[in-house]
């Protein structure tokens, strides 16, 4: 806390000419963090006031937070039990408490576009995953680029997309290699499916045809885990923080084109790929159709052709310079930091006008609907551990408790849902606009989620959140207060008079006159239903 | 309904009245002579037909064996074996299932299903000559899973805003809630314009907060106040994203409610339940809401079920076929169901999958291909047959694609249209439903 608020007082000077513009008010601020952060708190809202978007952003890249791998080691030297799945333990520890959060969501983001899927890997152990979880917590403020190498290089995703021990053509059994991870790192990774304009609309021409995935999978054979025999390789423990080796006899040996260009034969097979990856992340695609992307994870579903312009641009030239003036990124093609800092700082996004248009924003997903609906209930002076056990998240780690979004597990590597998604039949889809995280909302989510929160609220306190409940235990007694408190920071006064009314209600139809333990369970009961009536609003549930 | 100022009691009870299956006398399932159900199931990833559909005759099975032996190496040997595939006779044109298929094969002996060979995307027919020399007019982004399979769904890429069993419903002006009914995850095959598809999760229908039958709070006006937070009228008028929350979340109360009394706790279709087989309870969902079909008040219905984990790239004979036996005998089971509930001329199942594979195989598994073999059941198919043509196991033929894959000589709008036609649809209909129909032979495939 002490040097996050001496990094703060640095920014606040930096960016004292922004903040001399316009104070965000408190609802611009909590609508920021929306969409920056997993949710607002009092302590954000307040840093936001106080260094203004552009401060608040530069203030975030300068806070280290806690790498994965360092977390899930601590947790193990506690002796506490450590599972395959305690690494959404930490994931739910750094959502609610970390103060950096605008990496956290950033890798949550590429989490689900640079997918592995825990459910479709063979490793058992925390520490494996972990692993690549800090590439992607790497690449949120560093390089895309880069991170696509060293995921190619993972044996986690190796083994995910099934290139682990992929071997040459074999003319005499008529073996031909493995095509799986050549047509998705193209597919989902880099470029799409469509020839893309630099503003995200696409031209109307295929970018490979089967040929271009034949040409690149003969690029990813040989490959497996560092051991002296290729045929003795397997993927284990011990060596899953090792990079993929090339093995060169199992490595096609001939020359591999794809795309426009060759590969020249009888390079080692680590050469070859670099190759291959530069050559892919060097297309025209790779900026609009990853920087659409992350505007739809944080600001919109159907962003402006122009707004995609603009973020493509910056990732070309991996440098942004701030309304105020200040530079920001290392100037390398897909530097993301200043990626994240333009969707931020758009107009697009920023302007409270555009806010209001009707095709403007974002279905919320239920992990980022929870994290929000927690974080406004927790402590507000909570902060992520370093050392010691993770919290126990319990019901958040159970398979099917998040509602067809279990974090890092998705059903396979094209994610939760798809940045493409048309909810057929609703009035969306009428308007011709995508809505990726309505491919979540069956019958069966919408009725669970109510119950599911206020299962999560009747399981955790005070163990995982709630641990300071005083405040919204006081708020509890009045209604009025209460509602007033809640909406302030989960639909921050968008809620209409007459919804807001019709809550308040409902709270007062909970009887606390009753005393001692009865009296407590009572509150806690009108707490419940508060934030599952306002977490139910399209208020709440649609980002704008 | 009046919503709003009807009491959460007599609310209930509108929605209960006549509807409790408790009180219906036995046998009260029996439909309306006039009822008919497509059920789809969904084998994501793309499935292999070639690892299910294996010729038995010494000589191709020979090829097919010559063109898989990198991969058959690691195999058991008795899995695959000759002697062991499951012989299709009379009217199979030489092929055989593989063991793990004793479900299907059960099922066309008994003449309850057909194979329909080689179907898939197509603009129209097309041959290898032509998309050598590129004057094919091809599917668009061929060999990618979603757009593949949202095309057998809906006819188009990613993107469809309805589905061909959906239109199939609009064409008829049958639509309704219960209409269109995916299982555990929304899929656009069910959704039409006029019917937006209700998702149900397998398991059963929870009721919603605040409905259950103990009361929340102790004078129910609590219940009330829920009620008409979660279901009742409100304009918020912000844009469309506000608008569907709040109807999907209306729609999902109602019908909850409505179902929930229904299908809960309802015995049909228990024994179509198979221990470990997700298939199974899907299907067996469906079979529930086939039996209250009259108290739904549907004439027709359509339903989508999915099985995934297809994507066999690697560890194919580790994965397929437990699969391959979960698809077998999920689909005996429920046909053996709708035959029990009598209603086995009026339901008929199909399969469709992003994709087949290729013959040529890698270490240990087998990559995206095109055309695949399917599955059609019910009381209506004339089964026991293999239709349309299956391709030689061999790589280098008219219709191998590439590496053994298969280009399709049936297409989606053969295969759904001959299901259409069944279903009760008329040629213009099916021209509504399925835009291309005319690129080709609308009766070739003559499934009933």
């Amino acid at each position: 806390m002490l040097f996050r608020l001496l990094v703060a007082s640095l920014f606040v000077f930096a960016s004292a000419q922004a903040a001399a513009d316009a104070v965000p008010t408190r609802q611009e601020a909590a609508r920021f963090l929306v969409q920056a952060s997993f949710g607002p708190t009092e302590r954000e809202i307040a840093a936001v006031q106080a260094l203004g978007y552009e401060g608040w952003i530069l203030e975030q890249f300068a806070t280290p937070g806690q790498s994965a791998r360092a977390r899930i080691d601590a947790h193990r030297a506690s002796e506490a039990r450590t599972r395959r799945y305690t690494f959404r333990d930490y994931f739910w520890e750094q959502a609610l408490y970390a103060p950096d959060q605008l990496r956290t969501r950033m890798t949550f983001a590429l989490s689900q576009i640079v997918v592995i899927s825990a459910d479709g890997t063979q490793m058992f152990e925390a520490e494996t995953f972990a692993n690549y979880v800090d590439m992607l917590r790497t690449a949120s403020f560093g390089s895309y680029g880069t991170l696509i190498h060293d995921v190619t290089f993972s044996p986690l995703m190796a083994d995910y997309l099934t290139y682990f021990k992929n071997m040459k053509a074999d003319p005499r059994t008529g073996r031909a290699p493995d095509e799986n991870y050549a047509r998705e790192v193209m597919q989902l990774f880099t470029i799409g499916l469509e020839e893309l304009n630099l503003d995200g609309t696409s031209k109307g021409v295929e970018t490979y045809t089967s040929e271009d995935v034949e040409g690149l999978a003969a690029v990813f054979t040989g490959f497996a885990s560092p051991f002296k025999l290729f045929g003795r390789s397997r993927l284990n423990d011990n060596n899953a923080d090792a990079p993929l080796k090339g093995y060169p006899a199992f490595h096609e040996p001939g020359p591999k084109t794809f795309l426009g260009t060759t590969i020249p034969g009888n390079l080692p097979p680590e050469e070859s790929v670099r190759r291959a990856l530069d050559h892919l992340l060097k297309h025209p695609n790779v900026a609009p159709f990853i920087s659409k992307q992350l505007i739809q994870k944080f600001i919109t579903s159907n962003p402006s052709p122009a707004y995609v312009e603009r973020i493509a641009r910056v990732f070309n030239n991996g440098q942004y310079t701030l309304p105020s003036g200040t530079p920001v990124g290392s100037g390398d093609r897909g530097d993301l930091k200043p990626v994240i800092a333009a969707i931020l700082l758009d107009p697009e996004a920023r302007d409270g006008a555009r806010a209001d248009d009707p095709d403007f924003g974002k279905v919320r997903e239920p992990v980022l609907r929870l994290a929000h609906t927690l974080r406004v209930l927790s402590d507000p002076d909570a902060e992520a551990s370093t050392t010691g056990a993770l919290p126990n998240v319990k019901t958040l780690r159970k398979p099917d408790a998040m509602h067809n979004q279990l974090v890092f597990s998705p059903p396979s590597v094209f994610g939760f849902y798809r940045p493409g998604y048309v909810a057929a039949g609703t009035e969306a889809a009428r308007q011709g606009m995508v809505a990726p995280e309505m491919q979540l909302m069956t019958n069966d989510h919408i009725i669970s989620q109510a119950r599911y929160l206020t299962n999560v609220m009747r399981e955790n306190p005070p163990e995982f959140f709630l641990r300071d409940d005083a405040r919204l235990f006081r708020a509890a007694e009045r209604p009025r207060v209460l509602v007033a408190e809640l909406e302030a920071m989960l639909t921050y006064g968008r809620l209409g008079p007459s919804v807001r009314r019709q809550i308040e209600r409902a709270v007062a139809e909970i009887d606390v006159s009753a005393s001692g333990k009865r009296r407590t369970k009572d509150l806690y009961r009108r707490l419940m239903i508060a934030t599952m009536m306002l977490t139910t609003t399209p208020e709440f549930m649609v980002q704008r | 309904m009046a919503g709003c100022v009807q009491s959460r009691r007599s609310f209930l009870q509108a929605l209960g009245a006549g509807l409790t299956v408790a009180t219906l006398p036995s046998g009260a399932w029996a439909q309306p002579k006039d009822y008919k159900a497509l059920v789809c199931v969904t084998l994501i990833g793309g499935v292999d037909s070639h690892d299910c559909l294996v010729p038995v005759s010494q000589s191709a099975y020979g090829s097919w064996q010559r063109a898989r032996s990198a991969m058959l190496q690691p195999l058991d040997e008795g899995q695959r074996a000759r002697e062991n595939l499951l012989t299709l006779t009379p009217g199979g044109q030489g092929m055989g299932f593989v063991p793990e298929l004793s479900g299907l094969h059960t099922l066309y002996e008994r003449g309850d299903l057909a194979v329909v060979a080689n179907a898939g995307p197509l603009v129209e027919p097309v041959t290898r000559q032509a998309i050598a020399d590129k004057t094919a007019v091809l599917p668009p982004r061929l060999a990618s899973h979603n757009d593949q399979r949202s095309i057998w769904q809906t006819n188009e890429p990613e993107g469809a805003t309805t589905g061909w069993g959906g239109r199939m419903i609009d064409a008829m002006a049958l639509g309704g809630d219960f209409s269109s009914v995916s299982v555990r995850r929304n899929a656009s095959f069910v959704v039409g314009q006029t019917t937006p598809g209700l998702t149900i999760n397998p398991g059963g229908v929870k009721l919603p907060f605040g409905f259950e039958e103990r009361r929340f709070s102790r004078t129910g006006a609590l219940d009330d106040i829920l009620r008409d937070h979660f279901r009742g009228v409100r304009t918020v008028g912000k844009g469309a994203f506000e608008n569907d929350i709040i109807a999907l979340q209306r729609r999902a109360y109602d019908t909850s409610i409505q179902l929930a009394r229904l299908v809960n706790d309802n015995p049909a279709g228990a024994d179509a339940v198979l221990e470990k087989n997700p298939l199974s309870e899907q299907l067996a969902m469906v079979a529930r809401l086939i039996s209250v079909q009259r108290q739904l008040g549907v004439q027709r219905q359509v339903f989508s079920v999915f099985l995934s984990k297809f994507d066999t790239h690697n560890n194919q004979f580790r994965v397929l076929p437990g699969l391959q036996r979960t698809l077998g005998d999920a689909l005996l089971a429920f046909q053996n169901s709708i035959n029990a509930m009598g209603v086995a001329d009026q339901v008929t199942t199909f399969t469709i999958s992003d994709f087949g594979r290729t013959l040529v195989s890698n270490a240990s598994g087998t990559d995206h291909g095109w055309g695949g073999h399917h599955y059609v059941m019910g009381g209506a198919v004339k089964g026991g047959r293999v239709l349309g043509e299956v391709p030689p196991y061999e790589t280098g033929h008219p219709l191998d694609w590439r590496r053994g894959a298969m280009i399709p000589t049936l297409s989606i709008e053969q295969y759904g249209g001959a299901l259409g036609t069944w279903f009760g649809l008329d040629a213009d209909g099916l021209r509504s439903v399925f835009p291309r129909i005319g690129n080709f032979d609308a009766d070739k495939l003559a499934l009933f």
